[in-house]
């Protein structure tokens, strides 16, 4: 088929278009505004002050507590703008004990927007380390999730032990958290965003 | 441009053995491993001879303090010790020291910075006013595989230390990055302090302030 002149005024139109939106997207290193924020273990902040953490060589956490009463679960709380979407959080560990996992929650928080309210906690996802000793990694894919940061918080829990039990030591450690989020407001990215 | 610094990441993580590229040299002096806060038999360490004279670094000095790049700032609140039994102060001014006596000194916090962000510096304020010891920072990468389990590896990829004494101690130091990018799909971006060599020495060894200096606007 033969393209006459406003044809090929679509087409190059069309094809210039193309260019623009692709370099955006190179020029961001992001493909449809995926973003990656990665956290090291010992960021995360114990969720009670009888958890003590220690950090091993690769900026890792683990729980040094004995058999002291309290709560055995870190926090690694995320910052995601609203509106973005929550694709997955990936950990990365290792359980080297026979005794203990490593399991943890992606949880949101959420309150009304301009009124008093008890926190209303929602677990999105789960995951925990196996039995297999060694290095780890596990995905935690919420369904489908618009962050709606106006009135809900999201944060990681990874959880060493039960309540009041026993760490299982440097044998269990948290090493990173890796949020994948997505602006679904890619076109604006490149030229608005921060 | 660099690619095999670029990639550096990726060939690392697809090999999982970092001594596949022969631009990274390992780090396995024991006593230096320990000085970085590693275990003395750590063999995850490696670090990148840096390129002071790398012509994609901006010259700093003539722009004052004009933003063309951005920056990421730690102050002393921002860092967590090596453990929460660690005992710290901060001076009431978000500095960071640890007390007079105690022997744990080391301290990290995470960088978090856009995707692909080249990285530029890595600047330090402090007070320096001990004569027998020095303070460090220093940026690491610590890599797995994008989407697997897999054996961490630390890259340093700056290192900046106080200097000798200089009227009251406060110092800046600041120590270029090879041209690397942000890539927090493969890696984890952090500074380890360490505040000193042995005991530690109380506020003659503070933290003020650490920046990590990057691209502006892709």
């Amino acid at each position: 088929m033969r393209c006459n002149e406003p044809c090929k005024m679509t087409k190059a139109l069309l094809l210039a278009a193309g260019f623009v939106l692709a370099s955006a997207q190179a020029n961001a290193g992001v493909l449809y505004g995926t973003d990656y924020d990665s956290y090291n273990g010992r960021s995360g902040r114990p969720s009670d002050s009888l958890l003590s953490l220690g950090r091993d060589g690769n900026f890792g956490a683990y729980c040094q507590s004995g058999a002291s009463s309290g709560r055995r679960t870190v926090v690694y709380p995320f910052d995601i703008p609203d509106q973005f979407e929550v694709f997955s959080v990936r950990v990365w560990g290792i359980d080297d004990s026979a005794s203990n996992n490593l399991s943890y929650e992606l949880v949101k928080s959420c309150q009304p927007f301009l009124s008093g309210g008890g926190p209303v906690r929602t677990v999105l996802a789960t995951a925990a380390s196996s039995g297999t000793p060694g290095n780890f990694s596990q995905l935690l894919i919420p369904a489908e999730q618009v962050a709606t940061s106006s009135t809900c918080a999201y944060f990681l829990e990874a959880r060493f032990a039960p309540d009041n039990s026993a760490c299982a030591g440097f044998d269990l450690r948290s090493v990173r958290v890796r949020l994948l989020s997505n602006n679904p407001d890619v076109i604006f990215r490149n030229g608005f965003a921060p | 441009m660099n690619f095999p610094l670029i990639t550096f990441a990726v060939g690392m993580l697809v090999s999982s053995h970092a001594s596949a590229d022969p631009a990274w040299i390992q780090v396995s002096n024991p006593a230096e491993l320990a000085a970085m806060g590693f275990p003395a038999t750590a063999v995850n360490v490696w670090r990148l001879p840096n390129d002071s004279t790398d012509p994609g670094l901006p010259d700093r000095a003539p722009l004052g303090s004009t933003p063309t790049n951005a920056s990421y700032a730690m102050t002393g609140e921002d860092f967590v010790t090596i453990s929460s039994l660690s005992d710290y102060n901060s001076a009431a001014y978000g500095h960071l020291y640890c007390p007079t006596g105690a022997t744990s000194r080391i301290a990290s916090a995470s960088v978090n910075v856009p995707t692909d962000r080249r990285l530029f510096f890595l600047d330090m304020w402090g007070r320096d006013a001990s004569a027998t010891q020095d303070m460090s920072a220093t940026l690491y990468a610590t890599c797995q595989p994008a989407d697997g389990a897999g054996t961490p590896n630390n890259f340093v990829l700056a290192e900046v230390t106080s200097p000798a004494i200089v009227g009251d101690g406060d110092f800046f130091e600041f120590d270029t990055v090879s041209e690397t990018y942000f890539d927090p799909q493969r890696c984890g971006y952090s500074v380890n302090l360490v505040l000193g060599s042995g005991t530690c020495v109380g506020s003659d060894l503070t933290l003020y302030k650490v920046r990590v200096v990057i691209g502006g606007n892709l």
